[in-house]
């Protein structure tokens, strides 16, 4: 049975992405008391699946070194990991949350060795990856993994590689008899930053997302130009393994758009400008990029990004709402059809390959929260409701990027730490 | 199987002499095979399509939807209403749509009916022949009564528009709409899924109006169906049907292509696998002949 220990001037931070780890970091390091609750195995969210952050090109590993070195160096801060909420009671200074524990099947006995990853067969789709290759199903999520502690898949218990991986353990590690748990957490105040997820390109039909091997989102793309992804940093079409070298871009993927998303997703035309940065590096004046775009939202010190990429001779700007993508079924090629308004042109445009600059939409809708909350219309929480306990921070609140998540978790930390103090004072 | 019983509405295109009779021919055929009973809606009138849109306005394009359902509604209570033709579908269903969501409207329409003496309430389901297919029997049900397999026949499935977008069939996808790919497979046919113009607008009225760009239209829809190895196409749709078939020699002329494809409609494969005869499955109907269907048409079946 996992313990833990907490009372009503514990702060309890949901999520352990970017904006959780800020959150629950801020908290601890003003002397608080804090659990952080993560459901997949490791810390770090999506932020730790981007190649390099906009707009200063620095790679995402660096600063997560950084936080996972402040967590190491901090008693205060209790992590848990495939740990999700399932329910939250009672009010401002005084919650009780149920927590389910999904085992990992390896114990703290881990050295992060890898045998087992050897002595598995199996494959299962890499989440880290986007689900773009496979990887083992005894895995360590990925390099800079926290905890640094690997995983079996569930799918293999009870079948003969589960048992070869356990043998494969010279540490005993590996425990198959590990059971889901539930828990309760004691807290006075609650951060919830369960963060973002892509929309579902596919439902963007004439983009054809779900047909077209050759039409990716913009998130994939990251992992495409990453070394540790699937094509070892190379972009490589998926279709063929072709280098791809004319790029199109299609901005406002699902948002901005009635049948959608209706807010505007806020980091995609950064992240877009941001990826002609990688085709660039990769294939120099023989690269080839297009952004498809309503207008460019680069704002206030993005600025003089949008206007770096815009003097770069290998970038086109095409201003307009993609109408629809065709594919020419013998080269795998994309073609883009649409009007430029700038102009009034139509265009029939051929492509290597076509990212979609996917909409932000909140990975735990608002309303779906187990505690009172107040929703936005597209699913961010709006605000906490008169006299609560419980904040939002990060992408759970709004479209944000990695620089505003992170001023939006200090400030529900700064909320958080004024309720257990309050507490704290009526106790003493 | 118990029978089906729907109420069965027509439309012009297949009425006697018109460009699908041999649809409703099929249709009969298939029916018969899978125990269903159609009965036409007494005095039914027509569904609007593209005059209705031109110069009727809002309120008696709807008020003559309104009407059929009515007598429906009346003479066969409890009947889902069902169509065949593509257009006659959409445009009830928009009416449907309309006059739930549209309290004026609905009173309006229900004072004009009231000359009549006929009241709308809007309990009929309107229903395409292929939902009553794939929803109440099932691709597996359409299996069973299966004689003769259409095996080795090649179909381009062309969905068109009208059963597509805005509605769609349940389920399906607007781009890539699956459901005449499995109707063609449950007879045995081979269905060519990576077929890319199902969804092409086949020109529609503009057929008449403007020859050029509906012939580009059909230029596209036929020859990606050659370049994927089609050996016919199939429709769920009337107008799609006439357009793509009957152009193709303009198409010929035009542009130098030798374009022949026949052009079928989902119930004349399935009559044919059912067993039915050439006439039965209005074979007779085609301007260009399904030859390979044909064949197996008059095929004798040994017991």
């Amino acid at each position: 049975m996992t313990e833990v220990v907490a009372t009503n001037q514990t702060i309890l931070v949901v999520g352990g992405g970017i904006s959780g780890v800020t959150a629950a970091l801020e908290a601890a390091e003003c002397g608080k008391d804090v659990v952080l609750v993560e459901k997949t195995p490791a810390l770090g969210g999506r932020t730790t699946q981007l190649y390099r952050y906009f707009p200063k090109l620095c790679h995402p590993t660096c600063g997560l070194e950084i936080n996972l070195r402040r967590i190491k160096s901090n008693p205060g801060l209790r992590v848990l990991t495939l740990a999700e909420v399932t329910a939250i009671s009672g009010s401002r200074g005084d919650y009780t949350a149920t927590v389910r524990l999904s085992p990992r099947y390896v114990n703290e006995n881990c050295t992060g060795c890898g045998a087992c990853t050897d002595a598995v067969e199996t494959l299962v789709d890499n989440p880290f990856n986007y689900n773009l290759n496979q990887m083992k199903a005894a895995y360590l999520p990925h390099a800079m993994a926290y905890p640094q502690r690997y995983a079996l898949h569930p799918s293999i218990i009870g079948t003969p590689d589960a048992e070869k991986a356990k043998a494969a353990c010279k540490y005993g590690a590996i425990d198959l008899d590990m059971k889901e748990e539930t828990i309760q957490i004691k807290a006075g105040a609650v951060i919830w930053a369960t963060g973002w997820q892509p929309y579902d390109a596919a439902k963007i039909q004439p983009y054809g997302y779900d047909r077209f091997a050759n039409v990716i989102t913009s998130v994939e793309f990251e992992r495409l130009a990453d070394p540790h992804g699937p094509t070892g940093g190379k972009i490589l079409r998926p279709s063929d393994g072709k280098e791809a070298k004319d790029v199109a871009f299609i901005q406002c993927a699902g948002s901005r758009d009635e049948n959608h998303l209706r807010h505007c997703s806020r980091i995609c035309c950064m992240a877009s400008l941001k990826q002609t940065n990688y085709v660039r590096e990769a294939f120099g004046e023989a690269a080839k990029s297009t952004i498809y775009y309503i207008d460019i939202r680069a704002i206030d010190r993005f600025e003089d990004f949008y206007a770096k990429v815009r003097a770069d001779a290998t970038v086109r700007f095409v201003k307009s709402k993609v109408a629809k993508a065709t594919e020419d079924q013998k080269s795998g090629d994309i073609i883009l059809h649409g009007v430029d308004t700038e102009g009034y042109h139509r265009y029939e445009n051929r492509h290597d390959l076509v990212v979609l600059a996917v909409g932000m939409q909140p990975s735990v809708n608002a309303a779906d929260i187990p505690a009172e909350i107040i929703s936005d219309s597209s699913g961010f929480i709006e605000s906490s409701a008169a006299g609560s306990g419980l904040f939002g921070a990060g992408c759970a609140t709004n479209a944000l990027d990695v620089n505003r998540s992170v001023q939006s978790a200090t400030a529900s930390a700064l909320r958080a730490i004024q309720v257990v103090n309050k507490v704290a004072r009526a106790e003493a | 199987m118990a029978k089906k019983e729907y109420a069965f509405y027509p439309g012009c295109s297949s009425q006697l002499k018109g460009s699908a009779s041999n649809y409703l021919v099929s249709v009969d055929s298939m029916c018969k095979t899978l125990d269903v009973k159609l009965t036409q809606i007494p005095d039914w009138n027509c569904c609007g399509a593209s005059i209705g849109y031109a110069e009727s306005g809002e309120l008696p394009r709807h008020v003559m939807n309104a009407r059929n359902f009515a007598l429906a509604e009346k003479h066969l209570p409890g009947q889902d209403v069902v169509a065949t033709c593509a257009a006659c579908w959409l445009n009830a269903k928009e009416s449907k749509e309309k006059l739930a969501s549209n309290q004026t409207l609905r009173n309006d329409a229900n004072e004009a009916l009231k000359e009549v003496g006929l009241q709308y309430e809007g309990k009929s389901a309107m229903r395409h022949m292929v939902e009553v297919l794939i929803e109440d029997f099932g691709y597996d049900e359409l299996k069973k009564p299966v004689v003769k397999s259409l095996e080795g026949i090649k179909f381009a499935g062309y969905v068109g528009c009208q059963t597509n977008r805005p509605f769609g069939i349940n389920g399906e996808s607007f781009e890539n709409p699956v459901y005449l790919d499995k109707l063609v497979e449950s007879v045995g046919g081979e269905a060519v899924t990576s077929y890319d113009q199902k969804v092409t607008c086949c020109g529609g009225a503009l057929a008449f109006s403007e020859p050029d760009k509906s012939q580009k239209q059909i230029k596209d829809i036929v020859e990606s169906a050659y370049d994927h190895g089609a050996e016919m196409i199939v429709t769920p749709c009337p107008l799609c049907q006439a357009n793509v078939e009957i152009y193709q020699g303009e198409v010929n002329k035009k542009y130098g292509t030798k374009f022949n494809m026949p052009v079928l409609y989902y119930s004349q494969l399935m009559s044919v696998a059912y067993g039915g005869s050439t006439k039965a499955a209005g074979l007779d109907g085609q301007v260009i002949r399904a030859k390979k269907l044909e064949e197996i048409a008059v095929k004798v079946i040994k017991k």
